[in-house]
């Protein structure tokens, strides 16, 4: 007999179905992934099964539960209405942001009492919630602390023993780990499994990312813009995808054997950064001497013509502090820059406009990275400026060329960039950055903002124009598998710092600093 | 870009605050526009013999004082308000907004000194730089202009400074600087467009407060002068004769109390429609 069950459950907005006769069975203590891209529906149906869904959804289908007793409700009678004890008690929830989904003012202790004063009411103690932060790893005092004093990966902890605190049956856990860096994920992870075969728990985990669903769960449901494509035992799915949709979902998550490289290494490096620092500073108190916070801290490394680096490490090591000084966004507080016969950093000043035209960058998130008020044509005219003996036609050509490059045709370009998905305006990024033929692109995490299937063309994509234009690239990534696919040479920094360097494969293989290795185990490969 | 603004605001006009303020608003503009080319009597010709004469056919509101009709003195007054405070909200705008640019995009000192600029602008109300103004040059309708307008400028410079901090951290703009444009380009190109939608809601509550502070101004003399007329100075002149003939204050004091609640009602309806943090309906992200 199932826990929860969802029959033909259909949700509409309007004339726009977000979900269409999905069909899923949880049967308790059983551990459900719930995989599809954004806009698949997989949060809707997390917001059913918790009566949570928008007024202005039409539903129609049945849902069941059988936690103390069979019930079955019809799914058109859901809303505030009706009445739903189930919710925060026999299913709790984990949402995805942690910074929201507690409240900014309320100790988290007192944020976890609300819940038992509401469904456990006996269990309201100082004690219980006590034992119920130690069953999420933290510490007791973390009780008495405001959710702004936690790292991300507490509060998602706290957030876990609000949702335990009703003692539910089912947990339903919303992509909580997409905003935790790796490590921080892997251990919500492992914590979450754990508590689940503890407790006897069912769970619903929904999550974009393959890998995490294959750590965690048994059985995979696929859902492709609210159809569900496939479901069955994770194994089955995992090894051998049936539906063309999950084959490239499964594709797409499987680290790829990088493509042979034919290019030939130049002997004097174009990029050479000495000892680059950047500091911030801060003031505690009014007449405290502010104290300098290094984000950089003496980086030192060379980039040849043509070559691909790695730059990986967890969130906060200042990895994009220090990309966005040799991009010359950011003044250096020590060290210099040689780039292409120009220097610059702390003591030359700032970078010298005949330099900028040689360095572009591609930014993480392709929604930020457009004026929402500028056609795309006149964004991808932009970084011309900086090229004004070029005469109108050969400005048209060099935009024409650079839009083809990229895979879209110039009869777009008259659109406002909301009219773009997020994969083509990650492309348009590339296509704004390609525009002055530079000498080094820096690449900020480009594809970790992309649905799984699309980053396999955008890796492809810069492949071959690096292929074609002999551009120098600092990859900037979280993700390993990413950065081994398509980097020549690592490095790996921690606290500001430089701490390993070398050819990919050899510091993948053999790691030998602590960071590295922490990386390396942390991630959710869907072979393992 | 025509349709744009069009959908903008037909979708605007779902907000009934800011479907009554439009239209409270737009009567009285086109009141005291018409006033420029036609009004019922001329309001420069005094008829003593007809003062105070009750509403008719003829005197819709009846006369004052001077015999002046009173409708005749409201559509010009209006005008003299509104133009008073148009004119404070540009002076406002064409300074305070570049001030606030140029502190968002250049930061540092440049910055401190604007702020410290504003903050020392900010602590004369308009009435008292009305008053040096009045004692320097000697009081008139342009005079009280200059005064709102002054008192306009570190308000605009606030707005376009709070909003432009925010626009500058944003990626567009790294790519924008990466792109080599100065300080100033981005400022026009990518921050003002990102902005306007702000400094377009401050112009309308501006306004409002323009028409209240020429009213004020013009009541204790410091504004416009006879023989011109505002709706301030209609109040001024009516009051020795309040008891016997309130009409006589009534009128344009309704006047000024509809303009600028019309004004604000339409503000706080832009404000709605522009800012999601407020509109309830605001899409639900949970299609994911």
């Amino acid at each position: 007999m199932s826990l929860a069950k969802l029959e033909q459950l259909t949700v509409r907005f309007g004339d726009r179905e977000v979900l269409s006769r999905l069909d899923l069975e949880i049967q308790p203590g059983a551990q459900v992934g719930l995989v599809g891209e954004s806009g698949s529906g997989k949060s809707l149906t997390a917001l059913t099964l918790m009566n949570l869904l928008p007024e202005r959804a039409e539903v129609s289908g049945e849902i069941g539960f059988s936690f103390d007793q069979r019930t079955k409700i019809d799914a058109a009678q859901l809303g505030e209405d009706l009445n739903f004890p189930y919710r925060g008690a026999q299913i709790g929830m984990v949402f995805q942001e942690p910074m929201t989904a507690l409240n900014p003012l309320m100790r988290t202790g007192d944020q976890i009492g609300e819940v038992l004063a509401l469904h456990r009411p006996e269990n309201n103690t100082k004690a219980h919630i006590e034992a119920l932060l130690a069953e999420v790893d933290l510490p007791a005092h973390m009780r008495t602390r405001y959710p702004h004093e936690l790292s991300g990966g507490q509060r998602q902890r706290v957030g876990l023993a609000m949702a335990l605190a009703g003692e539910p049956a089912l947990l339903i856990a919303d992509e909580p780990t997409s905003a935790l860096d790796m490590i921080t994920q892997r251990g919500v992870i492992d914590l979450i499994k754990r508590i689940a075969r503890e407790r006897k728990m069912a769970l619903l985990f929904i999550s974009h990312d393959l890998g995490a669903v294959a750590a965690l769960c048994d059985q995979i449901y696929v859902l492709e813009k609210g159809k569900l494509v496939e479901h069955g035992p994770s194994q089955a799915i995992l090894q051998s995808p049936q539906q063309a949709y999950t084959k490239r979902l499964v594709a797409a998550a499987k680290p790829t054997p990088r493509p042979a490289f034919t290019r030939t290494k130049s002997a004097t490096p174009l990029l050479q950064v000495n000892g680059l620092t950047r500091q911030f500073r801060q003031r505690r108190w009014l007449w405290q001497r502010p104290s300098p916070v290094t984000a950089v801290d003496a980086a030192t490394f060379e980039l040849h013509a043509g070559e691909t680096l790695g730059l990986v490490g967890p969130s906060g090591c200042g990895k994009t502090s220090l990309s966005r000084m040799i991009a010359g966004l950011d003044p250096a507080q020590a060290g210099e820059v040689h780039f292409d016969g120009h220097r610059f950093g702390h003591k030359q000043g700032s970078m010298p406009r005949a330099a900028r035209r040689e360095i572009s960058m591609v930014f993480q998130d392709p929604f930020g990275s457009f004026d929402p008020r500028m056609r795309m044509r006149d964004a991808l005219f932009e970084p011309l400026h900086l090229m004004p003996e070029l005469s109108a036609e050969q400005r048209q050509e060099r935009v024409t060329e650079a839009i083809e490059r990229v895979g879209l045709s110039t009869d777009m370009l008259g659109r406002y960039p909301h009219a773009f998905s997020g994969g083509q305006r990650q492309r348009l990024a590339i296509a704004r950055a390609m525009v002055l033929k530079p000498k080094l692109m820096i690449l900020d995490e480009p594809v970790s903002a992309l649905d799984v299937s699309i980053r396999g063309d955008v890796l492809a994509l810069l492949h071959d124009l690096q292929e074609k234009f002999g551009m120098a690239y600092l990859f900037i990534s979280h993700d390993l598998d990413v950065v081994r696919t398509v980097t020549d040479r690592v490095m790996v920094m921690n606290h500001g710092q430089i701490v390993e360097r070398g050819k990919v494969d050899d510091v993948f293989d053999r790691p030998q600093a602590e960071i590295t290795k922490k990386l390396l185990d942390a991630r959710l490969t869907i072979l393992g | 870009m025509s349709t744009r603004l069009l959908k903008a605001f037909s979708s605007n006009f779902a907000h009934p605050s800011f479907a009554i303020g439009f239209c409270v608003s737009l009567i009285l503009v086109a009141f005291a526009l018409l006033s420029l080319v036609w009004t019922p009597h001329a309001t420069d010709i005094v008829n003593v013999a007809n003062r105070f004469a009750a509403p008719s056919g003829n005197h819709w509101f009846g006369t004052d004082f001077f015999g002046r009709d009173i409708l005749s003195m409201l559509m010009a007054g209006a005008l003299t308000s509104l133009r008073v405070a148009v004119l404070a909200v540009a002076i406002g705008m064409v300074i305070g907004v570049p001030l606030g640019l140029l502190a968002a995009g250049h930061g540092g000192w440049l910055e401190r000194l604007i702020l410290r600029f504003n903050d020392f602008v900010f602590a004369f109300p308009a009435i008292i730089t009305a008053i040096i103004i009045t004692t320097l040059f000697g009081p008139s309708a342009i005079n009280a202009m200059i005064a709102i307008g002054i008192f306009n400028i570190p308000v605009f410079a606030r707005v376009a400074r709070g909003g432009a901090l925010s626009i500058w951290t944003l990626d567009y703009v790294d790519a924008a600087r990466l792109s080599g444009l100065r300080v100033w380009q981005i400022s026009v190109r990518h921050v003002l467009p990102n902005i306007l939608s702000l400094l377009i809601v401050q112009a309308t509550i501006q306004l409002s407060l323009g028409i209240l502070a020429e009213a004020g101004l013009s009541y204790i003399g410091l504004g416009t002068q006879p023989p011109e007329t505002s709706l301030g100075l209609m109040l001024k002149e009516a009051q020795s004769f309040f008891l016997a003939y309130p009409m006589q204050a009534i009128w344009p004091g309704v006047t000024i109390i509809a303009f600028v609640m019309g004004l604000n009602l339409m503000g706080d309806g832009l404000r709605d429609q522009m800012d999601p943090k407020l509109s309830k309906a605001g899409g639900m992200n949970v299609t994911g």
